[in-house]
């Protein structure tokens, strides 16, 4: 970490050419100040950009954006640890998630995932450009990276102030209003009375073998489930109890207790330095699963955690 | 386990025998255990610290005859000076590392048996890591022996099960850790830990462990970096996956020891 600013610009981009005008200069001018420089882009981008940038691609790191967006709190860790492993130089990326095929949940969750890069990397100096094609996105989406990106860059060369901005804080807790499927009626239920969670485990191992979930999901599965079920323990209000159903193609398992919780806002996304820091918990919980949830509000707490199949 | 055998033959007033080469002080599990040094039980003749090339070797070689020799004269001097019973241990894990070594032991064992086996005024603990043995050594010393003493569990909730281990000084843990077993977990890392030497912690039949105990380790790695910390043996694939997920450098102090499939 340099203690330089984050620069966090979005690129609207309408077409190669556009993508090209911005997202060139960009590169270049990191190679010219020996910046670590990456590009994770789609196949076709990386094309385009190798047929301009020439001889300079050699300096360029190129990863297949379809392989490296796949879970957003992984993600920020990859890039946090690659931060550290650069330092001193700077890391700068041109940096262009996928938005197609992704669920409305995913979406809020890749939403958010942009949003935190703000806190995350807030002292780290990385100059990183994310770009959209204003083509393919969805007006949600569009309205996430408005709300996500301090500068926009839009038709121009140079960068424009985004009024729409909204500080990470608040945009984690917008993404966390949002209503969650309840569970279906009927569903298996255990109540939760101690510390003591083998009578959990066996409960959800039993379920989980019998819609044959793999043994090493399962592994992930239970350390998480048992993280969330012994903070409601130390910290929530009893009666707590834990349910499991099938939603779609996925196991879901949630925790829920009637006690009001106000979480710390962006501790257990952001990569905890090490296993003593706050909030390592639910970061490695969240690291070990596909998607966990949390609803807190005057109705009790709700934490909802997501394995595919 | 060793540490107790003794201590209660000394605090019956028995003569303990003891065929090794550490010092009466260093005789595990004495200083550690019961906080006695046993130093001055050697000086008044109630304790005998034989070091094995005294204790069999005869014309430059090992012989358990020489053995058998040996104890039967400790034996008999133990019962001239009026002591009512004898207590013998030989600690035999350094032979069965070696060429011909696990024939020599069970020799040795059997004369320890014919000498101890018909008396009842002497007990004897052959202590051997089994790790050490191949499992034929170790069936035939099963056959040599009338009962098999496993080392005491320092823990055991039937979900968790904590047994010290001295060679290499550390726990091997077996089942469940969660939240419930956490003071139980620190308070026995702590009794195992010495700032001076490494801690290993034998994780083969460990089948579950939460986030939690996993910071318990980090945490306790940290105090522990004065000597080399704390060393993971054998964690299952999927305890090696998690811990690499969540990053090996979150755990500053933790050294991976045997059994891991990356490194």
């Amino acid at each position: 970490m340099t203690g330089e600013t984050l620069v966090h610009r979005a690129l609207l981009y309408g077409g190669e050419e556009e993508f090209l005008a911005a997202a060139v200069p960009f590169l270049q001018e990191g190679l010219g100040e020996s910046d670590h420089v990456l590009a994770v882009v789609p196949p076709m981008n990386e094309i385009a950009l190798r047929d301009v940038l020439g001889t300079d691609m050699n300096s360029v790191v190129f990863i297949n954006s379809l392989d490296f967006y796949l879970h957003p709190v992984r993600t920020i860790a990859q890039y946090n640890d690659l931060v550290r492993e650069v330092a001193p130089r700077r890391l700068r990326a041109l940096a262009e998630p996928s938005w197609r095929g992704r669920s409305a949940a995913e979406m809020s969750e890749w939403g958010r995932y942009e949003s935190i890069v703000n806190a995350a990397f807030g002292r780290s100096g990385a100059q990183v450009i994310c770009p959209y094609d204003r083509r393919e996105i969805s007006p949600a989406i569009r309205e996430a990276c408005m709300s996500t990106h301090p500068e926009l860059l839009e038709g121009g060369y140079y960068p424009a102030y985004n009024t729409d901005y909204t500080v990470p804080e608040s945009f984690n807790a917008n993404v966390d209003r949002e209503p969650l499927v309840p569970a279906p009626p009927g569903t298996d239920r255990i109540l939760i009375e101690s510390a003591d969670l083998c009578a959990v485990r066996a409960f959800i191992s039993e379920r989980a073998s019998r819609r044959r979930m793999n043994p090493a999901d399962l592994n992930h599965l239970l350390i998480a489930a048992n993280e969330v079920a012994t903070n409601a323990v130390t910290h929530g209000t009893p009666p707590i109890e834990l349910m499991v159903w099938t939603q779609g193609d996925s196991l879901v398992c949630e925790v829920a207790d009637i006690g009001l919780w106000h979480p710390e806002e962006l501790v257990g996304f952001l990569p905890p330095e090490n296993a003593n820091s706050i909030g390592f918990g639910l970061w490695g919980a969240r690291m070990l699963v596909d998607l966990i949830q949390v609803r807190a509000g005057f109705h009790g707490t709700r934490v909802r955690i997501t394995t595919r199949l | 386990m060793l540490g107790d055998f003794v201590f209660a033959g000394l605090d019956a007033g028995e003569k303990i025998i003891c065929v090794t080469d550490t010092l009466p002080r260093f005789l595990p599990g004495l200083l550690t255990r019961h906080r006695i040094d046993a130093t001055p039980f050697a000086e008044a003749g109630h304790l005998s610290v034989i070091p094995w090339n005294k204790a069999c070797v005869r014309n430059g070689y090992c012989d358990p005859a020489q053995m058998a020799k040996t104890l039967e004269r400790e034996i008999t001097k133990a019962l001239d000076q009026k002591f009512r019973r004898v207590r013998i241990t030989a600690d035999m894990t350094w032979a069965a590392g070696l060429p011909g070594g696990s024939e020599f032991m069970l020799g040795c064992d059997q004369e320890v048996d014919s000498m101890v086996g018909p008396s009842t005024l002497a007990t004897a603990i052959c202590q051997v890591d089994r790790r050490g043995c191949t499992p034929g050594a170790l069936d035939a010393l099963r056959s040599t022996h009338e009962v098999l003493v496993e080392a005491n569990p320092e823990y055991d909730d039937g979900v968790l099960k904590m047994t010290r281990t001295y060679e290499p000084h550390g726990l091997r843990l077996e089942g469940e850790i969660d939240s419930a077993r956490h003071a139980a977990f620190t308070h026995t890392l702590t009794s195992v830990s010495d700032p001076r030497s490494e801690v290993h912690l034998e994780l083969t039949r460990l089948k579950f462990i939460d986030l939690g105990a996993l910071n318990l380790i980090g945490t306790h790695a940290m105090r522990l970096t004065r000597g080399n910390g704390l060393v993971l043996d054998n964690p299952s694939p999927d305890l090696e996956m998690v811990i690499q997920m969540v990053g090996f450098h979150r755990f500053p102090g933790i050294t991976r020891g045997h059994g891991w499939r990356n490194q």
